[in-house]
This record gives C-alpha cells, sequence and structure tokens, in this order.
C-alpha cells in the first residue's frame, strides 16, 4: 500500500507504473475512512479559516491552522519533483497554502454520507465520452 | 391519513419534507417508520445564512440534482451541466470564489408566462464551502434513507468529455491521468460498487413513529387523581416483567407513553433519537393495543406518562409533566 504513492508521477521517488483501477479504489475507501475520522478537526480548520479569512487576520495567528499549512508545506516541498510542471505551478508558500485549503475543502466532502462515492465518481469527471 | 414529516439536520442546514403515504401499512419497514411517497412540502433552513427555501417537488428535484451536481463540480473542477440548469431547473449554483457559492432558486410559479411580480422573486442565497457542505450532506441523507421518497436516489455519473471546457485544466485529474484511456475508465464506473457506508446517521423523526402515537398528545386527559395512581401502577406491572435488562444500550430509552381508562396502552412518542432508534427494543410496540375501528370517531381519553427503560432492567413510570 505504502509503495502505491511512488506512482504518483510528481513525487521525486517515481515509479513509473500506474496505479491499477483496484489501487485507486482502495486508496479512496482508506481516504473517506479516515476523512470520516477526522471530521471534527477539518471541519474546525475550515471554520477557523473562514472567520480569519473574512475579518483579514493572517491565518499564522491561529496555531492550529498554521500548524497545518507548515507542515502541508514541509511535506510538500519534500516528497514532490520540483522540475515537474505540476509541481512548478507551486512554487510559493501562498500557492502552497491555497493547494493545502483547496484540499482541506475536499475532504470535508469526503467525510459525508456518500463522501467515497462522491470522490470516486469525481475521479473520472471530463474523462469519459 | 396522516402527515409524515422526516428532517435532516446538521449544523448550517435543515431539510424538513413532509408528505404522505400511498402504501398500505403493512409494508412498514422493522423501524416502524411508514414510507413518505408523495412529496407535499419541503423546507430547506440555510441557518448561517438565516435564509429559508420552501416548495414542492419540482424545487426538491430541482435543488437535490443542482447540489449533487455542484458537490461533484467542487471535487473535480470540472464544470458539472446539472449544476447550472438554466432551462429547466429551479436552482442552479454558481461559484463566486474559492469559499464562496452562490445558490441561485427560481419562484415555482416561473414557467407559467404570467407577468406578474407578486407570484415570488429569485430568491439568491450565498454560502461558504462549509455550509455548502451541510447541504450536500443533508441531500445525502436524504438519499440514504429508504424510507423517505424512495424513487429518489443518488445518481452520481461522472462527467462527459464534451462537457469539459477547452483550455479547463485537467493537470488535477491525477489519478484517471494515470489509469488513462476513457475505456477503462468506462469499465472501472461499470466495476464500482461501493456500499453504502454503514455508518449512515438515520434521520431524526420529528413526529411520531406511528399513526397511533401521534394522537396522544392530542386526546382530552385522563384528571382523576385516584384513576391516575392506578393506572401508572397497572402500567408499570405490565411493562416491568416484559423489560430484561440491556447492558449494550448504555443509556436510558424515555417514552411518553398514552393510557386509556381500561389500562391498555394507546400509543407511545419516543422523547429523543436514541429511544426511538431503540423502540423494537422496548416491549412497547408488543403491548400497544389496537385501535378498534369505531375508535377513530371519538377521541378516546388518556392518561399520559413518562416511562424510562434503564440499561439494568428497571422501569420506571412517572405522571407526563409536559412541555
Amino acid at each position: 500500500l505504502w509503495r502505491m504513492r511512488c506512482t504518483n508521477p510528481l513525487r521525486r521517488s517515481h515509479a513509473r507504473r500506474d496505479l491499477s483501477l483496484l489501487e485507486a479504489k482502495a486508496l479512496v475507501v482508506i481516504a473517506a475512512d479516515l476523512a470520516r475520522r477526522l471530521t471534527a478537526i477539518v471541519r474546525q480548520l475550515l471554520l477557523t479559516y473562514q472567520q480569519m479569512h473574512d475579518k483579514q487576520i493572517p491565518l499564522e495567528q491561529n496555531l492550529r491552522l498554521s500548524n497545518y499549512l507548515e507542515r502541508f508545506r514541509s511535506h510538500f516541498r519534500s516528497r514532490m519533483n520540483p522540475r515537474r510542471s505540476g509541481v512548478l505551478a507551486y512554487n510559493s508558500p501562498e500557492k502552497l497554502d491555497e493547494l493545502a485549503l483547496t484540499l482541506l475543502q475536499k475532504l470535508l466532502f469526503c467525510t459525508g454520507t456518500a463522501g467515497m462515492q462522491r470522490l470516486w465518481i469525481s475521479l473520472f469527471d471530463g474523462e469519459v465520452e | 391519513m396522516t402527515t409524515i414529516q422526516r428532517k435532516y439536520s446538521l449544523p448550517n442546514c435543515m431539510l424538513v419534507l413532509e408528505g404522505l403515504s400511498d402504501r398500505p401499512n403493512d409494508s412498514q419497514s422493522l423501524d416502524g417508520r411508514p414510507v413518505l411517497t408523495i412529496l407535499t412540502y419541503v423546507e430547506c433552513q440555510l441557518i448561517q445564512a438565516k435564509q429559508t427555501l420552501t416548495g414542492g417537488r419540482d424545487f426538491f428535484e430541482s435543488l437535490v440534482t443542482a447540489v449533487s451536481g455542484y458537490a461533484q463540480e467542487f471535487l473535480s473542477h470540472v464544470t458539472h451541466p446539472e449544476a447550472h440548469n438554466k432551462e429547466s431547473g429551479l436552482v442552479q449554483l454558481q461559484k463566486i470564489d474559492r469559499d464562496r457559492h452562490r445558490l441561485i432558486v427560481q419562484p415555482e410559479s416561473h414557467k407559467e408566462p404570467v407577468e406578474n411580480h407578486t407570484e415570488g422573486t429569485t430568491q439568491e442565497v450565498e454560502l461558504t464551502t462549509v455550509q455548502l457542505f451541510d447541504l450536500v450532506e443533508a441531500i445525502d441523507q436524504f438519499f440514504a434513507d429508504t424510507q423517505t421518497l424512495p424513487d429518489l436516489t443518488l445518481q452520481l455519473a461522472p462527467v462527459s468529455r464534451r462537457y469539459v471546457r477547452s483550455g479547463q485544466q485537467l493537470v488535477k485529474q491525477a489519478v484517471p491521468a494515470t489509469v488513462g484511456a476513457s475505456g477503462l475508465a468506462l469499465a472501472a464506473i461499470a466495476f464500482f460498487l461501493i456500499p453504502i457506508p454503514e455508518a449512515v446517521r438515520r434521520p431524526t423523526e420529528p413526529t411520531s413513529p406511528s399513526a397511533q402515537s401521534s394522537n396522544i398528545a392530542n386526546a382530552p386527559p385522563i384528571t382523576d387523581p385516584v384513576q391516575l395512581v392506578q393506572l401508572q401502577q397497572k402500567l408499570t406491572d405490565q411493562l416491568r416483567p416484559a423489560w430484561k435488562p440491556n447492558v449494550a444500550l448504555g443509556q436510558d430509552l424515555v417514552y411518553r407513553v398514552g393510557v386509556a381508562a381500561d389500562g391498555a396502552i394507546k400509543g407511545y412518542v419516543a422523547t429523543n433519537d436514541v429511544a426511538n432508534g431503540q423502540v423494537q427494543q422496548t416491549p412497547l410496540p408488543r403491548l400497544l393495543s389496537q385501535p378498534v375501528a369505531s375508535s377513530a370517531t371519538t377521541p378516546e381519553s388518556l392518561a399520559q406518562f413518562q416511562v424510562t427503560f434503564t440499561p439494568k432492567g428497571e422501569v420506571q413510570v412517572q405522571p407526563w409533566e409536559g412541555k
């Protein structure tokens, strides 16, 4: 399971193989299940973010939120290959924070009753005839 | 015929459906909830946005389709045609920015070509992403509820390639990019059958679980104190031997129980969700006396009690204090 991560072509350690459908599905199930366990935290982070954003307070002033963003940035930088164009698009801390928050919002949708189905089906949007 | 009400409640959104059942009582499911098949009224309260949307079946179908489609668009960033159905849909959703979404509702009489401004105007509600999620989740809980409008089910399908705007970035679609050919993707959808998660929360039932029990609040009360004491004893004697300890329960189950002058249990209402869900564990459904056909015309006087079943196997019967 752990090695499946390396099928991501944006990673530094990229194994040249495609994710099989079954593997992709397994990852979706795991992601949705983990997301559901973290529902309260995900929700709280997003509510905090919304409040601070509305009042235009810098996000660093919230300890929990800045911890999350900081960890996200460092994980992303240490694991993703900066020479890939897909990674190059996130070359500033602001853009990485934006990605981190977008992904957090998506994660919230995975926590729902039909979150797993929604995430899986969404992966094929625009890919079928 | 009793009006059935179903409520799906989340911090920022409360969806209330009212309707009737056109199925005979014997098709009731194990949990005793009748199937709501005819939708008469829908209310969608967006609590933080302080707006309430109401309508009938057309509005509701349009709402669930548009919201469900928009949720998919939110996840994939691929424009979903169902979220922006201007011609036939009453409800549309638009993205304002990453954190704000606009819900637009046309009045239901919109289709009729009448130039009359009093018949309702277009409503617009701005939602944050968390508020949007609560709306999606209320709708998904409705879809997962097989006892409410079983003809409406969650229909998820990937957006076809022809809806993808030219120039729209698909780099973010990491999985399909590596999975490759769209033929394969189709096969994937065919074999995709993740069961509905077990942790589906049951909606709260604000009205009583059965038709008989809905009448107990309206019945004329028995007020004679001597009779009340006798009935309290009678009810206790009926329930106590029938209730077995059930440690797995973890908490008390409390019901409001209506008893006729002869001591027969005429109805009961759970006082909270847990009690409603666990009602089959209690002796109440078995002891409920079936109404005689004629009794429907003249409401019978009832004495009301608060009955508490504890996990340790105790039954407490007290006069209902009322709320």
